[in-house]
């Protein structure tokens, strides 16, 4: 028995569960989407995902280069974040916006900000208003009408100009009609979203929360009927499912959570009905959220039991 | 009440219903004097004196020690000074047993006798500890006169390696029931409830069958779910009242009084047949052991000779001497301790499967604030205590940790939460540096022969590695927070000397216009 002892603190074990099977776990998650975005929009969108995603993490590494002087990857972050960039991004966009995307998003919204579980703003989000507000008109023109249906308007601009008629809801579902690589399919999110809330890896109250207010002022904005064409189209469900619930930037409690979701759906809502802000609005809706999350936390501090008063 | 916590995987090797066994006690015992946290008992034997088993070898001093009780009959040999399983530094008699197998006992009560003032001096007498948090004497929860509504019996069993409180539960069954009216016939309670959890349904049901032939309608049964942490008396109080008291502080004060299994089988014991308390049954397994089970282990006997009966595997390079559970036990730096009143469970594991991962950067997902059984909010703390604020730490109410590990244990970013939580606590405290940070060893008088099986090193490098990667530098952080008392010193100083400026300008002035006037 000449062997030795080990001393660590306890506890002596943890959950087998890390970061990096977070992540992991998301990416698995957002395949399916991706998948279909490839399947219904061609190659354009299959380059995008593979352009976005190898510079994420060529940005990472060098970033991270730069900094700390040392090559390596700690974490699937970056991964996650190129995947969900390119999602966001518009099927027929040129292959530059990936590659400028991806920067922005794991430079300047992450790395700059310190990192992951530092950066304030969802860098995907920060990234795609940004593209938005480089590329105005270029976007505008871009959503409309993507792959094969040439000269047919994205379904979110015939819904804001109160048309439902023109777009099937059985497109919508499953993707077939133009919008961004995987926001389209709503089938697939739901899904993925429904699987990640079981698996308790993303929180299911922001969501939730979400979903009841937007569809609340949808609804009082521009009555019942428009509340399954505006809710299917223009992304929101992606986001409310797989950006929302981003654990780094949104907040810590769970009343802080279920405030941050009703904010963002009635915020994301406003922007739909009364602002006509399009595509860029749930984006620039979750932005806003984000700034709003460490105040939530602060309102919504946890009161710790059995604390000796001074 | 809404029970928070980790679920944690069962892992009991230990085959279930495989009763309770007898450890064979050794050839010599080194008896820790100090048990549980409290104030040092003394010694009342000398080296060569003749001692039965349960006579009295050391005696209470200042107000909350207890009394110890010589574990077999021998002769003392000799005297040491060094650390117990607890990491406090005590004195430790060493016993060379002999086969004479003498005893020296008090005498039972009879029914008559048992009146709560004897039943709580016999309980002082018979040198009984808690085994689960905080360890203290037993006695010492039954000292306030408070109105007393509830005895509750903890045998929930929270660590996942922990079952010898089932075992007892099972093949002791009127024993332990018996002690525990004792008990509440000592604190007067108006119920008794044996709380349980999921995990250990075979113990519930030989416990109800039992109770139901008793018809004792008092006593009750209630199952919590299974998640950890369970073995603090204060959080069982909350879950059973609602209402927490402050570390330090004694349920009985909301009327309620948490029990061990042990302590009631004790009890039973030293009340029934005049047995003082001497022994403990606790769960040895682990990987690395080969015939796993529930033992009684003598007061004072060495790890080593625990391990030599029980049997380790020998391929492992690297192992683990847990004492006191997977999710909270200290993990041993060296085999010289011995086998306290406090323990429950002793685990001999490789570290393979415990290794701690290197920290990265925390996530912000919550899992931790929605772990801590005292809703802490574990993230900022974090942040707080790796920044050095202490002033911050204490704000957001640090000292209302329990030390449990659950916050770390679900942390996906594996940081050393509670960890720091607990080096934090002790800066608040201002105990730091108070505590022995390695084993002394003194020899005070004698010899002391129970070393002779210590072969294992320890590893000190790996200790350092941890320890710094896990706390930030005592010295500085003494050093930080010096300086912070030094500048507000200062500060108020400098505020006083401008205050009394200010009067006496003010004095001066009222003096000139006095003058002009
Ligand atoms: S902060 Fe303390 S009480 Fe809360 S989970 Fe961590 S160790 Fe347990
Ligand atoms: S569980 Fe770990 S990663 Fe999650 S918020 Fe707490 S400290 Fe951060």
């Amino acid at each position: 028995m000449n062997s030795k002892l080990v001393v660590t603190p306890a506890p002596h074990v943890t959950k087998p569960f890390s970061t990096n099977m977070l992540m992991f776990a998301v990416v698995i998650a957002l395949m399916p989407t991706a998948i279909s975005g490839v399947i219904n929009f061609g190659t354009n969108a299959l380059w995008m995902i593979i352009i976005s995603v190898g510079c994420s993490f060529v940005f990472d590494l060098l970033f991270r280069f730069m900094v700390t002087k040392k090559f390596n990857i700690v974490d699937l972050s970056s991964l996650v974040t190129g995947l969900m960039v390119a999602l966001v991004l518009p099927a027929k966009a040129p292959l530059y916006f990936a590659v400028i995307g991806s920067f922005l998003a794991i430079v300047i919204f992450k790395g700059c900000f310190g990192g992951l579980g530092r950066n304030i703003l969802n860098p995907t989000a920060a990234a795609r208003v940004v593209l938005g507000l480089m590329f105005s008109s270029l976007t505008l023109s871009l959503f409309s009408g993507g792959g094969n249906m040439a000269d047919v308007g994205s379904p979110l601009s015939y819904f804001m100009l109160g048309d439902y008629s023109s777009i099937t809801l059985r497109s919508l579902f499953f993707g077939t009609a133009p919008g961004a690589i995987g926001t389209a399919s709503i089938f697939c999110i739901l899904i993925a979203g429904v699987l990640l809330m079981l698996f308790s890896i993303t929180n299911f109250v922001m969501p939730v929360c979400a979903l009841a207010t937007f569809i609340l002022t949808v609804w009082l904005g521009k009555g019942s009927i428009a509340i399954i064409p505006f809710l299917f189209s223009g992304g929101f469900l992606f986001v409310a499912f797989f950006m929302l619930t981003d654990p780094v930037s949104s907040p810590l409690t769970m009343w802080g959570k279920l405030f941050y979701g009703l904010i963002f759906g009635a915020l994301a809502g406003l922007f739909r009905v009364y602002f006509v802000m399009g595509e860029t609005g749930v984006f620039v809706a979750l932005i806003i959220c984000n700034i709003l999350a460490p105040l939530l936390d602060k309102i919504f501090q946890p009161h710790p039991i059995g604390i000796r008063r001074a | 009440m809404d029970q928070r916590g980790v679920k944690t995987r069962k892992r009991n090797l230990i085959k279930k219903g495989s009763g309770l066994f007898e450890l064979r006690p050794p050839e010599y015992f080194s008896v820790p004097l100090l048990a549980a946290d409290g104030d040092m008992p003394v010694r009342a034997v000398n080296v060569g004196e003749k001692v039965c088993e349960g006579s009295l070898i050391a005696k209470p001093s200042g107000r909350y020690g207890s009394f110890v009780y010589s574990p077999c009959s021998g002769k003392v040999v000799g005297i040491v000074r060094k650390l117990n399983a607890n990491g406090n530094e005590c004195e430790h008699v060493v016993i060379e047993r002999d086969l004479e197998n003498e005893k020296e006992l008090m005498s039972p009560l009879d029914a008559l006798e048992q009146t709560p003032e004897q039943l709580l001096k016999r309980l002082y007498m018979s040198g009984m500890t808690d085994n689960f948090m905080p360890y203290e004497p037993a006695y010492k929860k039954y000292l306030l006169k408070c109105n007393i509504k509830t005895l509750i019996i903890n045998c929930t069993e929270d660590d996942p390696y922990q079952s010898c409180d089932s075992a007892m539960i099972e093949t002791l069954t009127s024993e332990v029931v018996e002690g525990a009216r004792l008990l509440k016939k000592l604190c007067k309670a108006d119920q008794i409830v044996f709380i349980f959890t999921l995990a250990n349904m075979s113990a519930e049901t030989s416990l109800r069958n039992h109770i139901k032939k008793l018809g004792d309608k008092t006593i009750k049964i209630k199952t919590y779910s299974n998640v950890y942490p369970l073995h603090n008396s204060r959080l069982i109080a909350y879950y059973e009242t609602g209402k927490m008291v402050v570390r330090g502080a004694r349920t009985a004060q909301i009327g309620v009084i948490v029990e061990s299994v042990s302590n009631c089988l004790d009890f039973y014991n030293a009340v029934m047949k005049g047995i003082p308390c001497t022994q403990r049954a606790v769960s040895v397994t682990g990987k690395n052991t080969l015939r796993k089970a529930n033992y009684f282990i003598k007061n004072g006997t060495p790890i080593s000779h625990v391990l030599k009966l029980v049997g380790t595997k020998k391929e492992y390079d690297d192992n683990m001497l847990i004492y006191g559970g997977i999710m909270s036990g200290i993990a041993q730096e060296t085999l010289d301790i011995s086998v306290g009143l406090g323990a429950s469970v002793i685990i001999f594991t490789d570290s393979g499967d415990y290794e701690k991962d290197n920290e990265t950067p925390c996530i912000n997902c919550g899992r931790c604030l929605r772990a801590c059984p005292v809703r802490l909010n574990v993230k900022r703390l974090d942040d707080a205590i790796t920044l050095r604020r202490f002033d911050m730490a204490k704000k957001l109410g640090v000292d209302a940790c329990i030390d449990c590990g659950a916050c770390s244990y679900v942390c996906p970013a594996k940081r050393f939460l509670a960890q720091r939580m607990s080096f934090a606590k002790d800066i608040v405290d201002g105990k730091v540096g108070k505590k022995p940070t390695s084993s002394n060893y003194i020899l005070i008088e004698g010899e002391d022969l129970t070393r002779q099986g210590v072969e294992f090193e320890t590893d000190t490098k790996k200790i350092n590695e941890t320890q710094s990667s896990a706390l930030p530098e005592i010295d500085e952080m003494l050093k930080v927070l010096n300086e912070k008392t030094k500048q507000e010193e200062e500060e108020q100083a400098r505020k006083n000397q401008e205050m009394q400026a200010k009067l006496a300008k003010k004095d001066a002035k009222k003096n000139d216009e006095g003058g002009k006037k």
